[in-house]
């Protein structure tokens, strides 16, 4: 089409020339003129052209997300129609594209909104947004430019447990205890008569001296709970009817498990065989106990992110029994899998004998007990069954 | 914050587009009766043809507003109501002649018209309007007929392939957009007819006269952009339509406005920049043509002089005045001179001539396309050369064309001659193929060929008969095959009307039991023939 314009101009001006007609000069002018603006136009608009596109980009699951897209014209010249594309996941909307087509006037800005909503945690990316113009006449090609995609981080579901019973052998925390053998001498909470046998450390010498009459301190007992989750992301560790439902609602009570210690200033990490987005090179480092909401946005930030495997690098008892070495006396063990063998008893047994106190959450609808469930009990192995959030909910 | 107002689909302003287009239309129309006022004008400078663009303008209006009321008839009423226009419009126009050039008295008139009935009728203020007029009717029902296919097909991204209406409505388009260049070059001849002097002594004598060409022409031009702009967005439109892009509300008003300020912008500068140097270029364009030919001269001199030399060298003694033909011959018959060659020397000389020059011929062609074979997939890419190659390519399928149609012609007068036999067999004869190359073409040929052979021996297949029905009776004459006879007519009907994949083990059964079939047949025939 182009090619047949620059022709029929040439005719013309050429006829125009050699006859002296003026109107064919002029005729030839008015549609080089009108073929050179159309073609130039739509790269200058494009050139002078500035979009971003604004959003949280950190939210927990059923929230809302408002997108702004901003979109400025510098030049002095209008644009005449701009077509914008910004793709998003299916999983955010219904639509798996915000399309609009506008005009812009010069040196104006427009600000464009759509909304989006979390169904579900993961690390979304929003884009890349494409930008489409063309000349009025049709005679070149559509041009485009665009922005990158930015990324929506959504964390996973955090349901507040009520009161999980997690035992400890660690002394002396901040968590209080049933067991008199965790006394804690920075919780005195009242003072008894000596009697035989009594340290003579417990002796509060004020009080004798008051009293006439030997008293010894009575302290409350507690436990420091240091936590750390091994979450088995390995699809095959899963009931093949479950391998959906059963790592999502492991990631779930992880993350649950991490935001109580964290609530009750414990320290809490995490060690997972999945796959990180930004990482899928190589297995995901593990993360060590801490204390701190910071940290706990750190734990809540990877497992929006992580993915499941099939087949991954280590499986949940090579994981044990490469970690175990690393974490302290008395530290409490989260197991969260799909499936529970004798292998997996047995490197929890080892585990039960270093001092560490393991427990094991089967996580999905259909859970997998190939040994059971009173063998680990013989051993004082915990094991709880969570078929859905709701058993989360009561725990 | 500006919020875009927005629409998924069409919308009032969307709707206007159409009716803008037939605005733009009646403008067109407008500039092309200035143009042909002002040819007129040259010719008979004592009649008035101010009148045209209106007349034009008025037609155009009339048939537009006819168009939509027939739309909804069917063509036979459709090209009845055409005649009865076309009537209206002989008589109309003849009307506003008569009334323009001032015959008002009826009685004269008819008095004239009763001795001199044609001259009378057809006089000039009539053609003069009939022509425009006729134009005006004939582009206006063209255009309106464009526009209402344009925008049915239009329609059609809802259920159709988007491709498929994209192309379809760029065809409909560059319909539109051609008939308005053709309109365009059809003015500027008017114009130029206008405006050049023209001074052939004795005969005719057209002096300069006042130009207002230039503005007219631009204001074509620029209405003709337009409307390719405004079918670039119904285009555009379909697309994002198609895509369910949101739209602005405001798109079509602000691209009616934006063409127009490209228009303007161009127009300013077209009539800024100079026109005066067209006599210096001119005679540059000579001085470099006769450049051009002095090559090109010397190029066939250099080329054609080896052969000069040894034609001049070998027939310079064969020269002999010419004689007149049909005349006998007044010279007495040659003899051969005293030490001159024999016979057989000069039909050696010729030979080894002719060698020389098929051989140099040969040569030279060989090298030539040695070298254009490299050649020619670059100037392939050359838009020029592709250009020069399309026009003769679409010159030998002009040629083809016109080949096939007289043949075409020809083959239907034939059979008007002698019209055809009904044949007595309707048969499946056109699905047969002369090479059954896959296991398909083969079932159809088999079928094929137990229709005809059972038509031979008495179970005519009627013409109205489905294959089914055909089966039905070839079962109740050979009741003990029924059941190779259902296969064959499921088969065939598969090979037929499915695309399912049939393989040859599926043909070579079919074989088989056609040939059952057959023999079947002709034994039943033998039987009732005795």
């Amino acid at each position: 089409m182009s090619e047949l314009v620059l022709i029929v101009v040439a005719i013309f001006l050429m006829i125009g020339a050699i006859t002296g007609e003026t109107y064919l000069l002029v005729l030839g002018y008015l549609i080089a003129g009108a073929y050179l603006l159309a073609r130039w136009w739509p790269g200058h608009s494009l050139k002078n052209l500035s979009a971003r596109r604004d959003f949280p980009d950190h939210v927990f699951p059923d929230e809302v997300i408002p997108v702004q897209i901003t979109i400025k014209n510098h030049s002095i010249l209008p644009v005449v129609w701009l077509a914008i594309r910004d793709l998003h996941p299916i999983d955010l909307s219904d639509v798996h594209t915000f399309k609009q087509v506008i005009t812009l006037s010069p040196k104006k800005t427009l600000h464009l909104k759509y909304f989006l909503k979390a169904n579900h945690r993961g690390y979304f990316p929003i884009g890349p947004m494409t930008l489409e113009t063309s000349d009025l006449f049709g005679w070149t090609n559509p041009i485009h430019s665009g922005i990158p995609a930015s990324f929506l981080t959504v964390y996973p579901t955090v349901i507040p447990l009520r009161n999980p019973f997690l035992p400890s052998n660690s002394p002396i925390g901040l968590l209080a205890h049933t067991q008199p053998l965790y006394e804690d001498p920075n919780r005195v909470v009242g003072k008894r008569d000596y009697q035989q046998g009594d340290p003579l450390r417990k002796v509060d010498w004020k009080a004798t001296a008051a009293q006439q009459k030997i008293q010894v301190k009575t302290y409350e007992p507690s436990t420091d709970l240091e936590t750390v989750v091994f979450l088995n992301l390995d699809t095959e560790a899963y009931h093949p009817r479950s391998r959906f439902d059963g790592p999502e609602l492991a990631i779930v009570t992880a993350a649950s498990i991490a935001a109580w210690s964290v609530k009750k200033r414990q320290a809490v990490g995490l060690i997972t065989n999945g796959l990180d987005i930004l990482n899928q090179t190589g297995q995901i480092r593990p993360i060590a106990p801490r204390k701190g909401k910071q940290h706990l946005m750190r734990l809540l930030e990877l497992l929006a992110r992580v993915k499941t495997l099939s087949s991954p690098d280590l499986d949940l008892n090579q994981m044990i029994n490469h970690y175990r070495q690393e974490l302290g006396w008395g530290t409490t063990l989260f197991v969260l899998t799909g499936a529970v063998d004798e292998s997996l008893i047995h490197e929890l047994r080892v585990t039960q004998r270093m001092g560490l106190k393991p427990i094991i959450i089967l996580c999905g609808w259909f859970v997998e007990l190939k040994v059971p469930i009173q063998n680990g009990l013989a051993f004082e192995i915990p094991v709880r069954i969570l078929n859905t959030e709701e058993d989360l909910k009561a725990w | 914050m500006n919020p875009v107002k927005s629409s998924q689909f069409s919308d009032l302003s969307f709707q206007a587009l159409p009716l803008a287009q037939r605005f733009i239309n009646i403008c067109l129309l407008f500039l092309l009766g200035l143009g042909f006022a002002g040819a007129l004008n040259r010719i008979f400078p004592q009649t008035h043809f101010q009148h045209i663009p209106w007349l034009m303008v008025g037609i155009a209006l009339v048939t537009l507003f006819t168009q939509t009321r027939t739309r909804e008839m069917d063509t036979s009423e459709k090209n009845a109501f055409r005649i009865s226009e076309g009537i209206t419009y002989l008589v109309v126009l003849k009307a506003i002649s008569m009334i323009i050039s001032g015959q008002t008295d009826l009685v004269e008139i008819f008095h004239l018209w009763r001795l001199h009935f044609l001259e009378t009728l057809f006089d000039l203020p009539y053609i003069t309007s009939l022509l425009p007029g006729m134009i005006a009717w004939g582009y206006t029902l063209i255009y309106s007929d464009l526009f209402d296919e344009f925008e049915d097909r239009r329609k059609d991204f809802r259920w159709d392939e988007l491709g498929k209406v994209q192309n379809s409505l760029k065809s409909i388009r560059s319909k539109m957009v051609g008939g308005n260049v053709a309109l365009l070059i059809f003015l500027v001849f008017l114009l130029a007819f206008a405006n050049t002097p023209i001074d052939i002594p004795n005969v005719l004598s057209l002096p300069l006269t006042a130009k207002a060409s230039a503005a007219i022409v631009i204001l074509f031009t620029a209405f003709l952009l337009i409307q390719l702009a405004i079918t670039q967005l119904s285009l555009l439109r379909t697309y994002w339509e198609h895509d369910r892009s949101q739209i602005d509300v405001s798109i079509n008003r602000k691209w009616l406005i934006y063409s127009l300020i490209v228009m303007a912008t161009a127009g300013v500068i077209s009539f800024l920049l100079p026109t005066e140097y067209s006599r210096q270029f001119f005679t540059l364009f000579l001085w470099f043509s006769s450049i051009l030919f002095s090559f090109f001269s010397l190029f066939l001199y250099l080329l054609s002089y080896p052969f000069l030399l040894l034609f001049h060298f070998l027939f310079s003694q064969d020269e002999s005045p010419p004689t007149l033909p049909g005349l006998p011959s007044t010279q007495p018959p040659v003899t051969p001179e005293p030490g001159s060659m024999p016979l057989w020397f000069e039909i050696v000389k010729t030979i080894i001539l002719w060698g020389i020059i098929l051989g140099i011929v040969f040569l030279a062609g060989r090298r030539f396309f040695s070298t254009t074979s490299a050649l020619l997939p670059r100037a392939n890419r050359n838009f020029l050369f592709q250009k020069i190659r399309d026009f003769f390519k679409s010159l030998i399928n002009l040629f083809f064309g016109v080949k096939n149609l007289i043949q075409e012609q020809i083959t239907q007068l034939k059979l008007q001659i002698t019209p055809p036999r009904l044949s007595a067999k309707p048969s499946f004869r056109a699905l047969r193929s002369r090479h059954a190359h896959n296991a398909r073409e083969k079932i159809l040929n088999l079928y094929c060929d137990l229709v005809d052979f059972a038509g031979d021996h008495g179970l005519q297949r009627a013409a109205s008969q489905t294959p089914y029905q055909y089966h039905s009776l070839l079962s109740s004459a050979l009741p003990s095959l029924s059941s190779e006879i259902m296969d064959i007519t499921e088969i065939f009907v598969e090979a037929r009307y499915s695309l399912h994949t049939l393989d040859e083990s599926t043909a070579s059964r079919i074989a088989s039991e056609t040939l059952l079939v057959k023999k079947a047949i002709k034994h039943n025939a033998e039987e009732s023939a005795d």
